[in-house]
């Protein structure tokens, strides 16, 4: 077998190519195992990132960004809140119900969901959790302003509730939503891996069960990025501010209703930036309880979302909504 | 052998432009095995040869050479081209 | 569309291989017109748009190229179609390189030539427009026989080349297309070509993007820049712009490679430069080949001969006075250089950007003239020396003072303007004091994995084999330069075995995790 070097080019011989004769291609077997060793580790990864998903204990020590706190509202039974409150990520990441609690004497919860996984999952959280404990007293619908129409805003995070959907749900369901969303369900394994990296090993490092954490804080999660927070010249992106629906969640408030059930709609607080009027008469002909009160910009994470709380800010965010819902209390 | 005196004038050539008499020319010689061959020693090269043996490069000629074997055949051929039929 | 896409490798690639095979099976011609219709909607996907201009382009320069070539009969002098040809390209070329950005920015105080150069400009005008005028150029001279319709098509649109160059030369690639011979894949070529594909992507995906983060907010508050952040943010951008700029030319070399195409090699280790001018026989070395045939030449062979002519004498020693050297290497230099820095972009940075390398080219070439020829390394001299300890030092010292006159040029050419320019020059020296720095929110102040990464970069810069070194084995490409045949500090090649293949598989996945659109992760850890 002569030595590869010496084995010519398509464009060196020309004697052995232009007869037009089939070119002795180099140990074609040796290139196309070569293939195999190149393919064998990303299939293996790829193909067994939705059974690691699916693992029970996977949020316990996974890298998932908000996975913990999403599948936290799938262990809602036996909890008999008083008040359930029901969200996107301003919710659990604005508001922690131990304080609520404190402060109104109740027993609070918040259902975390994100704007990602709000058109997949829906109001799944909230069905499951009435169907595994008392009637609570108050349902509050804590969402951004510009969120209240989910299901027709086209959102990028959708793997988020793709998470959720492959942990717990059915078969057919999942099915379903492959068949609706293929690239979304094929990209899926990707994103999951995406959040990988550094900042990861340092919570298993110490031993962080952040699905623990979650329970324990009844739902409430910090943002764990290191964002600075918002600057005082901020403006809220006029994308954001144009989305002024609210038909997805008018409609899930009259589902509850007319099963009974007391449902509030709050509206998450907004920055302080240069157009932040925009939103102060933003009560959605009556539909939430106010218009969204303002915070100062600095109690915001500068995560280009202009509506995540600043740990630091948790308090306060909470005191402002159970202020809000006491009335609703009869307090 | 023209070839032979082919080479001979080229090698006077080179060794003139690169103030060199130790440099020895064979066809697979490049730019990389003569010290100081570089865009400004080529110039003066080209225009040495044309002058030296009256023929005239083109644009296209002067950058697609890779060794002096190219560059003999090609002055070769334009030679032959210019000799007056007898 | 972006090789670094989804879109591209899971849907384009292998669409255009099984095409490619299916094609194989008939004929060379179904080959080479798949071939371009495949290259056309690469293209268009960008923007339909602008497969006008594209499509334009090529049929007004084949028409141009039948007159002159008289495939269409007329009269017309060849050289005043030739001129009008060029005239229109550059046109068209200034047009949307120059106008429109021009307009923008005083339209809207832009800050960086980046940012909106990919939404009004076609993409690789400059490299479709200088491929196809070259093959006027040389057409003219009647050097050759002009190619049927579908082989020019292919030759100036084929997609490895298409955005980002390399700039081709007609005489290198026609011929590749024009054999007789089984066009089928290889699995060589494949193994080859894809394995240099993943390098490439590695550099541009999980290299690059490592330091464009400090170096774009270095550039972008230069007023407020510390000595530290300066620094950090220069070498940061001179990694960033290699391995982009390198891994993009790998991907497009391996592209090539897997359809069994020989492309020229674009780059050759370049921060490993001893002298300017080695640097630029081994940075974006198709581009120097261009300008040096097309413009340098010419112009240098003219006044040479004119001198000559006028019985002025054009040796060495004739270089070595003030006057020939002005005449001889100076004047064709700069307008070499300066016609560089214009083609790179619009605005005055450039031009200085040009006109600083044409300086150091001149210094450059004075220097040899005096040191005279015998002492003068060979054109590609390259890397360390292994001769002597004190020729070690002085190679690695003349590295470094090349790369510093690189890293000079180079904040002119990543700077928002030339006042931003200089301002950064002055955090280079220190000349922003704290105070200054701690009141701008916008500072840049480097992290601390900062000097670990540009620590390693620098390492895999300096020390690692570039990939066609890697591939040598394979003769990865048409042909070796002088700099690449001798080996690195730290020596490694690849072959198809398992380790490669698990080693290169590990590094495709990451990179494709990478490459998911980072607008839409505003938690990417990765």
């Amino acid at each position: 077998m002569p030595s590869q070097q010496t084995i010519p080019r398509p464009h060196e011989a020309p004697e052995a190519f232009l007869t037009g004769a089939p070119v002795p291609a180099r140990q074609p077997q040796g290139f196309l195992r070569f293939f195999f060793w190149l393919f064998v580790l990303p299939a293996i990864f790829y193909l067994s990132a939705i059974p690691v998903v699916r693992l029970p204990s996977y949020e316990r020590w996974g890298p998932s960004h908000y996975g913990p706190a999403l599948d936290f509202a799938y262990t809602t039974q036996g909890q008999n809140a008083d008040v359930v409150v029901f969200g996107d990520s301003s919710a659990f990441l604005g508001i922690d119900p131990r304080l609520v609690n404190r402060q109104l004497g109740v027993k609070s919860l918040v259902l975390p969901n994100t704007a990602g996984s709000l058109p997949v999952l829906r109001d799944q959280a909230l069905e499951f959790y009435l169907a595994h404990n008392t009637r609570p007293r108050l349902i509050v619908m804590y969402f951004t302003a510009w969120d209240l129409d989910f299901d027709t805003s086209a959102s990028t995070h959708l793997f988020e509730g793709e998470e959720m959907l492959l942990r717990h749900d059915s078969p057919r369901q999942i099915a379903e939503f492959a068949l609706h969303h293929p690239l979304e369900f094929a990209a899926f394994p990707l994103r999951s891996y995406s959040s990988l990296g550094p900042g990861v090993l340092k919570p298993l490092l110490r031993g962080d069960n952040r699905a623990r954490q979650a329970a324990a804080a009844l739902g409430h999660a910090d943002d764990s990025e290191n964002y600075p927070p918002l600057d005082q010249r901020c403006t809220i992106p006029s994308q954001l501010i144009a989305r002024d629906r609210a038909a997805t969640v008018r409609a899930l408030a009259a589902k509850y209703q007319s099963r009974g059930y007391e449902v509030a709609v709050y509206l998450a607080p907004v920055p302080d930036c240069t157009n932040a009027s925009a939103f102060a008469n933003r009560g959605y002909d009556g539909l939430a309880i106010a218009p969204p009160a303002t915070l100062q910009a600095s109690a915001f994470l500068d995560d280009g979302l202009y509506a995540h709380m600043e740990p630091a800010s948790v308090s306060e965010a909470s005191r402002l909504f159970a202020d809000a819902i006491a009335k609703k209390l009869g307090k | 052998m023209p070839n032979d005196r082919l080479y001979s004038q080229l090698t006077e050539v080179f060794r003139d432009v690169f103030d060199d008499d130790s440099i020895v020319l064979t066809p697979e010689t490049t730019a990389s095995d003569i010290a100081g061959w570089d865009s400004v020693a080529h110039v003066d090269l080209i225009v040495s040869i044309e002058t030296r043996m009256k023929i005239k490069f083109k644009t296209s000629e002067l950058g697609s050479l890779h060794n002096v074997g190219q560059l003999a055949g090609l002055i070769e051929y334009k030679l032959e081209s210019t000799k007056q039929p007898a | 569309m972006l090789f670094n896409s989804y879109p591209f490798l899971f849907c384009f690639l292998p669409i255009a291989l099984i095409g490619y095979q299916i094609a194989a099976h008939f004929h060379r011609r179904a080959v080479v017109i798949w071939l371009a219709l495949a290259s056309l909607g690469f293209y268009a996907y960008w923007k339909p748009e602008f497969l006008i201009v594209l499509g334009a382009s090529i049929v007004f320069n084949y028409a141009m190229a039948s007159l002159i070539s008289r495939r269409i009969p007329n009269k017309a002098p060849t050289e005043w179609l030739l001129t009008f040809a060029i005239a229109v390209d550059l046109g068209a070329l200034c047009f949307y390189k120059y106008l429109f950005p021009t307009l923008n920015f005083f339209a809207r105080h832009a800050t960086g030539h980046n940012r909106w150069e990919g939404v009004f400009l076609p993409l690789g005008i400059s490299f479709f427009t200088f491929t196809q005028i070259a093959y006027l150029v040389d057409l003219q001279e009647g050097g050759f026989e002009q190619h049927g319709f579908a082989d020019y098509m292919l030759f100036a649109t084929f997609f490895p080349h298409l955005i980002a160059g390399p700039i081709l030369h007609h005489a290198e690639i026609m011929p590749q297309f024009q054999e007789q011979r089984d066009y089928r894949l290889r699995a060589d070529d494949l193994a080859i070509g894809f394995s240099w594909f993943i390098m490439g992507l590695f550099k541009k995906v999980l290299l690059a993007d490592r330091f464009s983060g400090g170096a774009d907010a270095a550039f972008a508050a230069p007023h407020s820049l510390s000595f530290a952040a300066a620094w950090a943010g220069s070498l940061g951008y001179a990694l960033q712009l290699y391995f982009d700029f390198s891994g993009y030319s790998d991907m497009a070399l391996g592209l090539a490679r897997m359809f069994s195409i020989d492309f020229p090699l674009n780059f050759s280790s370049p921060y490993k430069a001893t002298n300017v001018i080695d640097f630029w026989q081994r940075w974006h070395m198709t581009l120097t080949r261009y300008i040096n045939m097309y413009i340098y030449n010419p112009v240098a062979v003219r006044i040479t001969r004119w001198r000559v002519a006028h019985g002025l004498k054009s040796s060495r020693k004739a270089m070595a006075t003030p006057i020939g050297f002005l005449a001889l290497i100076a004047t064709p230099t700069f307008i070499t250089l300066f016609l560089a820095g214009v083609w790179h972009g619009a605005g005055l940075q450039f031009i200085i950007f040009g006109l600083l390398h044409a300086v150091y080219l001149s210094i450059n070439h004075a220097w040899r003239l005096f040191r005279g020829p015998k002492n003068a390394p060979a054109m590609a001299s390259g890397t360390l020396s292994t001769r002597s300890p004190s020729s070690y030092i002085a190679s690695a010292g003349s590295c470094l003072l090349t790369f510093a006159a690189v890293l000079l040029a180079q904040v002119f050419f990543r700077a928002a303007g030339v006042r931003d320019a200089f301002a950064f020059l002055g955090g280079l020296l220190g000349r922003h004091s704290a105070a200054a720095v701690a009141v701008d929110p916008a500072a840049y102040h480097p992290g601390r994995g900062t000097l670990a990464m540009l620590v390693a970069g620098f390492l895999i810069v300096w020390c690692f084999p570039n990939t066609q070194q890697i591939l040598a084995k394979f003769k990865p490409a048409l042909e070796v330069t002088g700099a690449d045949r001798k080996p690195a500090l730290i020596n490694f090649q690849w072959r198809p075995t398992a380790a490669w293949g698990l080693a290169l598989g590990i590094v495709l996945f990451a990179a494709v995790i990478k490459m998911q659109d980072p607008s839409s992760f505003l938690y990417f850890q990765f």
